[in-house]
């Protein structure tokens, strides 16, 4: 009788065992998938803006937009799935692009190759809408060649 | 001499109702330590919507700049209130300081966001 | 016996073992995590500190002095602290700022000047020493001008009578006996760089060098200046740019094959060869020649400084088709009946200020786009020499660019703007 109970109260033990392991792995791959979320919207806004401030010309190209300068180019792809930064190495950013737009002077700047002195991206991360916002400033030397 | 037959003995040891007990008790406390560390390592990590609240002040200040919009104000977003103050540079009427900070429903400072900006 | 090891407790004990492993984890990953993303925060914040810093600097809020390094609480809360250093580059200013917290950092270097004020629409600007002014062909100007009170007539330059309908297309007034002030305070260290051998004060302000290894020398403005000291010539085919001063005692030779960005050059003579292209400023004390087909692009700035009556008549003389943008001086602080000269050569196309202590000869079909200040007009032809005529020359303020930033030199309380971001 005694080894009965014994080996009822067992199962028990042994599947609660086995319930709070499967609940902690089910957990910690929440808790990873949402920090590599944060982590990658987080990274694309640190790129997003050490990439604008150090180039010499913000410009706009076909599908995104581009950071020019002497050194290297960086370039932006946006697409409706995701974002790819193309510099030495190619990153893609997993965040869906809802909308882009790149202004010169207050005026949307939508010809490719064109100077752009402030750029608004809309994306979307799972249903998370996320704004990201930039303004180029120029100096009086860059200004003067664009508007020559 | 052949044939000799001997008998294995086998013991299968079992578990004892305290050696039950026990498991249970270490289970219960495993389960309860672990979870307890997961919702402080939660809490205490930068979550989406606090993300989400840094990039927000990030757009009121390009706007305020963009807009030249530099008066103080306080917006209502989902469940968190953002202050936006504007102060003059006492010894410049030049340099404002613009000053972002978002709230959740507790209060509790959110994010924060300080700017000096030629008007 | 085979003992066959069943029991709770065994296996309760292993999957302690595999959750405090996650739990490990966990924690683990949470730990670099929050690094990661409290790094890229750390790197906005720094980013707003440096834009912040910036706009202080160039709104003057702290008088900061020259040459000196200064830590800033930017907020006053111990965590925003920044690192501010500004100096004279010639008669622009330049400026480091740094953004610090937690071993991250974040540097910007630029030159700043000041905007040109919108109120003033001047275009030309001559005192009034009793002498009238005199257009001929095709001269254009287009903007407002302070002449002498005898004013401004149609004239003819060996046969080329003025062909316009208007002399001047803006406001013509009546301009005082006195060139505007320059701020002479701009000058004082250049002034005493260009008196005899100033070895010695190069010394104190940057670090000497004597040979050129490399073909290439960058130097960023946050470091020490470099001072080299030129024999005269020896720089063909060299790449310069950023915080360099190139000086010689007697004279310097820029060869067409040399590249400079962002250089000073000082030396009593100089010689800027065919073809050169760049981006630098030269000061001279006895004269400066450039060649045919210069272009110096913005913010460039050639400087003439007369001192003392060792040289009779110091002078800049451009060959044709010079292209400059940005600023083009002569100064003199010894009253002397022979003034300094500039001289612009044929189709020259000039952006930005000009402002002659002396005399100012535009040769035929030069175009100015921007502002005039001279004492005097000089025209030298195959068959005489004119005072205070202009023949085939455009002066335009309209068409100089809105973006165009000047120096402390000619203006001083208009607002602070960028010139230029330096290479970082």
């Amino acid at each position: 009788m005694e080894l009965v109970i014994a080996m009822l109260i067992s199962s028990v033990v042994i599947s609660l065992t086995y319930k709070t392991y499967s609940i902690y792995i089910g957990l910690y791959g929440q808790y990873k998938k949402g920090t590599s979320r944060v982590e990658e919207l987080s990274l694309l806004n640190k790129l997003l803006t050490t990439d604008i401030r150090n180039c010499e010309r913000l410009e706009a190209s076909s599908d995104g937009f581009v950071c020019k300068s002497l050194r290297n180019t960086v370039e932006y792809t946006l697409n409706e799935e995701y974002m790819i930064r193309k510099c030495i190495i190619t990153d893609t950013f997993h965040i869906r692009i809802l909308s882009s737009t790149l202004f010169w002077k207050d005026k949307e700047q939508t010809i490719p190759q064109q100077p752009a002195s402030q750029i608004i991206i809309e994306g979307l991360s799972d249903s998370d809408t996320i704004n990201y916002n930039f303004t180029k400033w120029y100096g009086s030397d860059i200004l003067i060649q664009i508007n020559q | 001499m052949a044939g000799k037959i001997t008998n294995s003995i086998r013991k299968l040891k079992a578990s004892s109702l305290i050696e039950i007990t026990v498991a249970m008790v270490i289970i219960t406390f495993i389960f309860t330590m672990a979870f307890s560390i997961y919702v402080r390592v939660i809490a205490s990590d930068l979550s989406i919507s606090e993300f989400k609240m840094v990039k927000k002040l990030d757009q009121l200040s390009w706007e305020s700049k963009r807009d030249k919009r530099f008066i103080s104000e306080d917006i209502i977003e989902n469940n968190y209130t953002i202050e936006k103050k504007i102060t003059t540079d006492s010894s410049n009427s030049k340099l404002l300081l613009m000053e972002l900070t978002a709230y959740d429903q507790d209060q509790k400072i959110v994010a924060q966001k300080k700017e000096l900006i030629i008007e | 016996m085979n003992k066959i090891r069943a029991g709770a407790l065994f296996i309760v004990i292993v999957m302690a073992l595999v959750i405090g492993i996650l739990c490990a984890s966990i924690m683990t990953i949470s730990l670099y995590h929050q690094m990661h993303v409290s790094d890229n925060r750390l790197y906005t914040k720094l980013d707003d500190n440096v834009n912040s810093a910036v706009n202080m600097l160039l709104s003057d809020r702290v008088a900061l002095y020259r040459d000196t390094s200064y830590v800033i609480d930017l907020f006053k809360l111990e965590e925003d602290s920044v690192f501010i250093t500004r100096k004279r580059w010639g008669i622009l200013e330049s400026a480091s700022v740094s953004a610090f917290s937690r071993g991250k950092k974040i540097s910007v270097d630029f030159l700043y000047g000041y905007e040109l004020s919108s109120k003033d629409s001047t275009v030309l600007y001559v005192p009034d020493l009793g002498r009238p002014l005199s257009f001929s062909g095709t001269t254009v100007i287009i903007g407002n001008c302070k002449l002498p009170a005898s004013g401004v007539k149609r004239g003819n330059i060996e046969g080329e009578y003025f062909s316009g309908t208007q002399l001047v297309q803006g406001k013509v007034s009546t301009s005082t006996k006195n060139l505007p002030a320059i701020q002479e305070k701009t000058l004082t260290r250049l002034l005493s760089l260009l008196k005899g051998d100033s070895t010695s004060m190069y010394r104190r302000i940057g670090k000497l060098v004597y040979t050129l290894d490399t073909d290439t020398l960058i130097n960023k403005f946050s470091d020490t200046t470099l001072v080299l000291l030129s024999q005269g010539t020896g720089l063909g085919g060299k790449y310069l740019e950023g915080n360099i001063i190139i000086y010689a005692v007697d004279k310097i030779e820029i060869p067409q094959n040399l590249t400079l960005k962002d250089v000073l050059i000082i030396a009593p003579y100089i010689r800027i060869k065919n073809n050169v292209q760049g981006v630098f400023q030269a000061f001279a004390s006895d004269s400066m020649i450039v060649e045919e087909n210069v272009v110096c692009n913005y913010p460039s700035v050639l400087g003439l400084m007369k001192t003392d009556f060792h040289v009779q008549q110091p002078y800049i003389k451009t060959g044709s088709n010079f292209k400059f943008s940005g600023i083009i001086f002569s100064y003199q602080n010894v009253s002397d009946l022979s003034q300094t000269l500039l001289s612009m050569g044929e189709k020259s196309e000039i952006s930005g200020e000009i402002y002659a202590n002396g005399f100012l000869e535009l040769k035929q079909g030069t175009v100015v786009k921007g502002q005039v200040t001279c004492s005097k007009f000089y025209l030298k032809t195959k068959k005489a020499i004119y005072e205070n005529n202009l023949l085939d020359i455009t002066i335009d303020k309209t068409a100089l660019s809105p973006y165009f930033v000047g120096s402390s030199l000619l203006i001083s309380n208009t607002p602070k703007k960028i010139i230029k971001w330096l290479e970082r």
